[in-house]
């Protein structure tokens, strides 16, 4: 790739763009606020429908969404090392991508319910609080939402995962080596 | 394929992100979260089929999709296509070139009636990005793109040069980046 001077100075013309978005001086000096503006950014005629639903929706909308959100930031770092700790192997992202879908429900509904431990985690995101809450004060809150149903449905896809993989392997077709 | 970025956070602060393939995990909360919040409006089916496209990301060798991830959380996505287009400017040659099918920021991310978007500077690390992937690609760093109308400001900011609106994409302004 590199025996042509030209594509390679393309490259590193390119990696120094990239690097400049890693680099706190160089970012400061050229804020993204001036260029994004309103965060509106989105390109490709098939986003049209999506970008006027998200115009429609009222800042009520809006605020409970990044509640539910900043909840999730905070929890999700921890639910996934916690799994990792379970080693699960190969079916750890079947079960991790079925528990992030249980606790986004449960976020959701407990958003809905006004339970006080939704808005008190979306403050500590907000205010910059977050080390207030330890992974283990954070993994017995997860421990605490996760229901005895979704227990036993992680160990369902994460078995399914495993008797997927297994079984995929009794339809190959492996050639012996033909005797001389 | 991964790249350390910075991006700042509604209250100034820079932080950690991280420009990675889409997985399947991250292809759940585009779906679950970022349209889950059009479940509140009374007719999302049709703001819902973006996503398909995104799927597609992940069995068809010529589109790659791309995230910007935060806290294990999708803030950005772009998808780009990068065997069947090219360029609308040169049209000697008409060059290959990565055209971006979609680029999206997620709802969090754009500033709502009376609040300040969660963190800035997903789009712009996203197109520095493509252009990085058209230079590996040997494009010279030739990227394509139809601009939304909400999104035009941004892309004339960036800069990115403008070719005028496109008939055959409803009218959308069609921008090019030239070679590197």
């Amino acid at each position: 790739m590199m025996d042509n001077p030209r594509r390679a100075e393309q490259i590193a013309k390119a990696d120094q763009l990239m690097r400049q978005l890693n680099d706190p001086d160089w970012l400061r000096q050229n804020s993204a606020d001036e260029v994004e503006d309103d965060g509106w950014v989105d390109a490709g005629n098939g986003l049209q429908p999506y970008v006027a639903a998200l115009k429609r929706l009222s800042a009520e909308d809006m605020r409970k969404m990044k509640e539910q959100v900043r909840v999730l930031s905070i929890l999700l770092p921890v639910l996934r090392d916690w799994m990792v700790s379970w080693e699960l192997g190969a079916s750890f992202e079947a079960a991790y991508i079925e528990a992030q879908t249980l606790l986004f429900q449960h976020i959701q509904q407990a958003a809905t319910a006004q339970e006080g431990w939704v808005k008190e985690l979306a403050l500590a995101y907000e205010q910059g609080t977050r080390a207030d809450y330890p992974p283990a004060l954070l993994r017995k809150r997860l421990a605490d939402i996760l229901t005895q149903e979704n227990w036993q449905a992680l160990a369902k896809v994460a078995t399914q995962d495993m008797e997927k993989r297994i079984l995929q392997h009794a339809q190959t077709q492996v050639e012996l080596p033909t005797a001389v | 394929m991964q790249s350390p970025i910075q991006v700042k956070t509604g209250s100034g602060a820079l932080v950690p992100a991280l420009i990675c393939t889409m997985s399947q995990e991250h292809l759940l909360q585009i779906e679950a979260i970022w349209q889950g919040i059009l479940l509140t409006l009374q007719e999302p089916d049709k703001a819902w089929n973006w996503s398909y496209k995104l799927r597609l990301a992940t069995n068809e060798d010529r589109f790659e999709a791309y995230v910007v991830e935060i806290d294990g959380l999708a803030q950005g996505v772009i998808l780009i296509e990068t065997q069947w287009h090219r360029s609308q400017i040169d049209r000697s040659t008409r060059p290959r070139l990565v055209y971006v099918e979609y680029l999206s920021t997620a709802p969090w991310n754009r500033r709502g009636i009376e609040d300040s978007p969660d963190y800035v500077g997903i789009g712009r690390a996203l197109m520095g990005f493509s252009r990085r992937r058209s230079a590996e690609l040997g494009y010279d760093g030739r990227v394509g793109l139809h601009a939304l109308p909400t999104a035009e400001g941004f892309y004339y900011r960036l800069p990115m040069p403008n070719y005028g609106p496109d008939p055959e994409k409803d009218g959308l302004v069609y921008f090019e980046y030239s070679p590197l």
